[in-house]
């Protein structure tokens, strides 16, 4: 059965669940923040850069 | 991935190129499809209609489909290989036979991942577990005997297997090779993250996984190709290790592409569902066989499959950075992390992200533009030479990453938010309030 949006109903109603979850979950709490980027970002650019100072220098 | 490291760096700076890089590629994907997908429920080809539109979107969702089956029959035929000739060492068939029974060996390999993976997420995810954990442990267990093997002084001195003849253009090879393999994981990441429990559990859990344990899972393939000057893992770690350390190798890489193919076979799946003629009709147990079919004809023909597979992740290594850039501005700079999420899921005109005809021309010139600039300017993906001297210095994911995700922002901002497509209320409404306040300020 398709709704008014041309979308399955109950793809609807799963829909209108996954709306009325909120937030919850979905974002960085704490001290994470800085810890992902420190470890995903920091940390990684270092070691590419260990690596060209060991090889290539 | 550690063989082809082998080509240009030695082995301790190729540990640090390639964990540094490949961290940094995953850390950018997740970063790009974390917050909507785990916010929404929706996998990676769902996501972005947002950008692409809701037709525009059919071309993302391909090429999620298109990377999965490639990467599958590539790990499968590598893990045959690797049998055939751990068989063929122990003297149970003879050299003649190898090629014949990697073929076999592959098949059977795509049957157990077919028959995981039509057994659904819970089972996937429970099964994973287990799989990632001695995937871990034999991969720690083969890197020590690798190096106990060779020792500290070979590793030392073992020299890269095809230098450039100039070291820095050498560390911008690694230094791509392993971005663009991290940027790899954009096609898995939003199928993994909608089942995820929190964002920093999915971000450890990839940094971790995607990121810091493939690359240990790796090492021993960069030690074994400097060491024997082989590159191929399925050659250079059985002639390192011998027959019984071989045999390990085998169950190692066993679960590791059984892990890996399921994974795949699993996001594909749930990609095509997007497809509004694939949504409901087909069962997920034809829907995965389509998804493993083109798989299951390549394997057929190794050798052929082998010789035309740069090609292959030339297509599949241009576009996820350009795609990851493009969420990322969106998501961040207009949408600010939230989607409508019924337009996602309708394809009519009435859909927030049907734009122009349900395509999005902004994200395609910007994905195209940002291809461009890699190609002509940077680093010719079929040959890997580099195309000017810049791109020793810049490396070329990260330069394509930027360019897109600039010429997103300018055409977003400049055409398509005046022109009032796409569904960026929320970001107009923010900036006429911004507006509003610095009048009254004044």
């Amino acid at each position: 059965m398709e709704s008014s949006t041309g979308i399955d109903a109950r793809l609807d109603e799963r829909i209108r669940e996954a709306e009325e979850q909120g937030d919850e979950g979905a974002d960085f709490v704490g001290n994470e923040r800085p810890l992902v980027w420190l470890l995903g970002f920091i940390i990684p650019i270092a070691m590419l850069l260990g690596g060209w100072l060991l090889y290539a220098i | 991935m550690g063989g082809a490291m082998s080509y240009w760096t030695t082995a301790w700076a190729g540990s640090l190129i390639l964990i540094g890089g490949v961290t940094l590629g995953v850390f950018l994907t997740v970063l790009g499809n974390l917050r909507v997908c785990l916010r929404y429920g929706i996998d990676t080809g769902a996501s972005t209609k947002a950008q692409f539109g809701t037709l525009g979107a059919v071309f993302t969702i391909f090429f999620v489909w298109f990377t999965v089956f490639i990467s599958n029959a590539n790990i499968v035929v590598v893990q045959s290989g690797i049998t055939a000739r751990v068989g063929n060492l122990a003297g149970l068939w003879d050299e003649g036979s190898i090629t014949a029974l990697r073929i076999v060996f592959a098949l059977v390999v795509l049957v157990i991942i077919y028959f995981i993976t039509v057994r659904g997420s819970e089972t996937i995810r429970a099964s994973a577990v287990w799989i990632a954990l001695m995937v871990s442990i034999l991969a720690v267990i083969l890197l020590v005997t690798v190096l106990v093997k060779y020792g500290i002084h070979d590793l030392n001195a073992a020299k890269p297997v095809a230098s450039t003849g100039n070291k820095q253009v050498d560390w911008a090879l690694a230094a791509e090779f392993a971005i663009v393999t991290g940027f790899g994981c954009w096609s898995y990441a939003g199928g993994m993250f909608r089942m995820g429990k929190s964002a920093g559990h999915a971000m450890y859990a990839s940094l971790l996984g995607l990121g810091f344990m493939i690359c240990i899972a790796s090492l021993p393939s960069l030690y074994a190709g400097l060491v024997t000057g082989d590159p191929d893992p399925s050659g250079a770690l059985t002639e390192v290790l011998g027959l019984w350390f071989g045999l390990l190798a085998v169950v190692f890489v066993f679960l590791a592409n059984i892990g890996t193919g399921v994974v795949g076979a699993y996001v594909a799946g749930v990609a095509l569902k997007q497809i509004g003629w694939l949504r409901t009709k087909p069962s997920w147990r034809v829907l995965t066989f389509i998804v493993l079919l083109p798989s299951f004809v390549l394997v057929c023909f190794p050798g052929w499959f082998v010789a035309h597979l740069p090609m292959m992740y030339f297509i599949t290594g241009l576009f996820p950075a350009q795609f990851v850039a493009v969420q990322l501005v969106d998501y961040f700079a207009f949408r600010k992390g939230h989607l409508h999420l019924k337009s996602v899921y309708d394809s009519s005109p009435g859909s927030k992200y049907y734009f122009w005809r349900g395509i999005n021309p902004a994200a395609f010139v910007a994905v195209a533009i940002g291809s461009i600039v890699y190609w002509i300017f940077l680093l010719d993906p079929i040959s890997y030479a580099p195309q000017s001297a810049l791109f020793k210095w810049t490396t070329a994911s990260i330069p394509s990453f930027l360019v897109s995700g600039v010429l997103y922002w300018t055409l977003t901002r400049l055409v398509v938010i005046p022109l009032g497509k796409g569904g960026y209320e929320r970001y107009e409404r923010e900036v006429g309030a911004a507006l509003a306040m610095g009048d009254e300020a004044e």
